[in-house]
């Protein structure tokens, strides 16, 4: 690989923006103000003929121009609209009442508190998509029935991080659509493609669940109270459990069948998460203006990250940053699939300090141009646009996922600590975590070995 | 009850001064913010009524669509909220072990030296861009669309000057703590006796702010 001059800012570049994130102040400042000061010193360099990066303060001048292109954009409306409903959907108290009815429900199995966890995490997870906030209302809501059920910590613990972070996977999930915005793909084929990697996972715990009740009963005991079930039990968790799962399934529903866009779908769900509320008697003006300030306050950290990363990516490109990554990837020489595994460790490895945000907005976009240049076999069957993205980008979903399960410093694990009574260790938690992350580690081999997960669902919507 | 998860870090407390100059600048911002937060739910209302245009009536209109995305434009005005908010993602790992005067350097290097000169440069550049955008009458692409571009293009340079205000605001926060030190007693006739010193003098929040 030839390594011209510039490639020395592009390494600056990103030493500085490491060094500092780590100093704690935001990293969407740091990515701007990084941005800026490196167009100073490309400046600097090429005066003194060191390097030829044509940067000046005219070249700055392309920026408002890229910012805009963040407000001019009519898929990223759906971004707020879902962060509304996630937030609404949180208040309207649909959450308490399926955990209330289905512990009835599972009441006789061990291990069916776990699985409770596990369905409203799901349920959950089709709505918000925001990490930490399905973790820590999954944490403040089922620990204490869990610990007061005499459940061993590991495995409550365990659970909880491992449902709440089914959120950012499962579709309509806000990662999807700033994965869709970045790589240039359909934000409705990502949503397809994700449906069978989220059942899997899903499937995958709830199975493992009832298997550790077999073997370890006594860690997933039975409620003292518990009562035989009655089908006035399952009827009462049918119509708990209904008006979420119509309102997630006409949002999704809508957009597969190509019934209404992405935005127009996300709109309605917000509307829908506002009735539902209203119906379940928890609506107030209280609660909407909490809801109305925490979606501008959770877009706003998304959306600076995206103005950030702009700017960022814009004089990166300048010094030849796009160039230097696709040489050091390909020189590697590790072949499509071993780059692809490569460049999976790397994401699981930023994982560890950066949030999915930073990830999808900094290095997706480097990343796309070179994995879209490999020849990858994954079957489009005709009809999928960029399959290979598609399947990559869900790749990456996947492994973010286990990634903020994984210690010493996942962020599930973190959100969880917060929400946690005293009594309970940090290594409770690791421990809990660690059959789940093995879970995740399996399903991400399945998607990685059968690519058809992905793209057998959008192919199947499309086909003639 | 809110569920912010970065409530519950007993790490990244709050500071309960009340700094006059300091209150009155974030009250600028959130004044503002506050209200253009609703705009989410105009965004909702205009969607349901495109949706029911164009599968009610067949009748999609490209204006609409342009409608919704100017409303959404104003999430621009969030960013200076959340600075307010202190919402903006940290990497927070180093950062809650560094003692308060520590990371109270940082603020004030990080907002000189990397908020600044961003909002200087982008608002510079943009504010030209605006104004030729209004001396042109730049319509929309669409014949059917919304005129008056510079509508939505002057929203970019008026977010700048409010991520701006927030930011000067959190700037003087925490220089008059760096040196009146973080023990803020209620006892503030002694150090100031002109009124631009007691704009800059801190005492305990009385009042919960919004």
């Amino acid at each position: 690989m030839f390594f011209e001059p510039e490639y020395w800012l592009v390494i600056a570049m990103f030493v500085t923006f490491i060094a500092l994130i780590f100093t704690g102040f935001p990293v969407a400042w740091v990515l701007a103000g990084v941005g800026i000061l490196f167009a100073g010193v490309g400046y600097i360099t090429d005066m003194l003929n060191w390097t030829f990066t044509g940067l000046n303060y005219k070249v700055l001048g392309m920026l408002h121009g890229r910012i805009f292109a963040i407000m001019y954009n009519w898929v990223l409306v759906a971004l707020p609209m879902f962060i509304f409903m996630g937030l609404m959907l949180e208040k309207s108290g649909v959450a308490e009442q399926m955990m209330r009815s289905m512990q009835r429900l599972f009441g006789n199995v061990k291990g069916g508190l776990a699985v409770t966890v596990t369905l409203i995490g799901i349920i959950l997870a089709a709505s918000t998509g925001i990490i930490g906030a399905s973790v820590v209302l999954l944490g403040l809501m089922s620990l204490p029935i869990m610990l007061k059920q005499n459940y061993d910590k590991p495995i409550a613990l365990g659970t909880i991080a491992a449902s709440g972070t089914l959120g950012i996977l499962i579709p309509p999930s806000i990662m999807l659509v700033i994965m869709g915005d970045q790589l240039a793909v359909s934000v409705v084929d990502l949503f397809m493609g994700a449906v069978f990697p989220g059942l899997i996972l899903g499937i995958l715990y709830i199975v493992y669940i009832f298997i550790f009740g077999i073997f370890n009963p006594e860690k997933v005991p039975l409620a003292a109270d518990h009562k035989p079930i009655g089908l006035k039990d399952v009827l009462r968790v049918m119509i708990n459990i209904l008006p979420p799962a119509f309102l997630i399934l006409a949002v999704l529903g809508s957009i597969f069948m190509g019934i209404a866009t992405v935005t127009e779908a996300s709109g309605i769900g917000a509307l829908g998460s506002m009735i539902l509320t209203i119906a379940y008697k928890r609506f107030n003006f209280a609660v909407l203006k909490d809801v109305v300030l925490n979606t501008m306050n959770t877009s706003a950290y998304i959306f600076g990250i995206f103005v950030g990363a702009t700017i960022f990516a814009l004089v990166l490109r300048e010094c030849g940053g796009d160039q230097f990554i696709e040489d050091g990837l390909n020189s590697l020489g590790l072949g499509p699939y071993g780059l692809i595994i490569a460049i999976l460790c790397i994401i699981f490895l930023l994982g560890f300090f950066l949030d999915w945000i930073e990830i999808s907005l900094i290095i997706l976009p480097l990343m796309g141009p070179v994995v879209m240049g490999l020849d990858l076999a994954v079957d489009g069957f005709g009809v999928v646009n960029n399959p290979n993205l598609v399947w990559f980008a869900l790749l990456v979903a996947v492994t973010l996922q286990t990634s903020f399960l994984t210690p010493p410093v996942g962020f599930a694990i973190f959100y969880l600590k917060g929400v946690c009574p005293p009594g309970i260790k940090l290594t409770d938690i690791y421990k809990g975590v660690v059959p789940f992350i093995i879970l995740q580690l399996i399903a991400l081999s399945l998607v990685f070995i059968f690519p058809d997960l992905v793209t057998w669902l959008p192919a199947k919507v499309y086909a003639p | 009850m809110s569920y912010n998860p970065k409530d519950l870090f007993p790490d990244q407390q709050k500071d309960n001064v009340y700094i006059p100059i300091v209150s009155f600048l974030t009250s600028i911002v959130t004044t503002i913010t506050t209200k253009t937060a609703w705009i989410n739910l105009l965004v909702m209302f205009t969607i349901l009524v495109q949706v029911t245009l164009r599968y009610g009536f067949h009748a999609g209109e490209a204006w609409v669509d342009e409608f919704i995305w100017h409303l959404y434009a104003f999430f621009m005005f969030g960013l200076s909220y959340a600075i307010t908010t202190d919402s903006h993602i940290r990497v927070d790992i180093a950062h809650m072990n560094f003692s308060r005067r520590k990371q109270r350097i940082i603020e004030v290097l990080g907002i000189v030296f990397l908020i600044m000169p961003f909002t200087f440069i982008i608002f510079d550049h943009s504010v030209g861009w605006v104004h030729h955008s209004f001396v042109a009458k730049e319509f929309s692409e669409n014949t059917t669309g919304l005129p008056y571009r510079w509508v939505v293009k002057s929203l970019l340079p008026i977010s700048l000057v409010l991520i701006f205000i927030a930011s000067l605001s959190e700037l003087i926060k925490n220089i008059v703590l760096l040196i009146h030190g973080e023990n803020v007693t209620d006892n503030h006739s002694s150090d100031s006796t002109s009124a631009i010193g007691r704009l800059f003098t801190p005492s305990i929040t009385k009042h919960k702010e919004v």
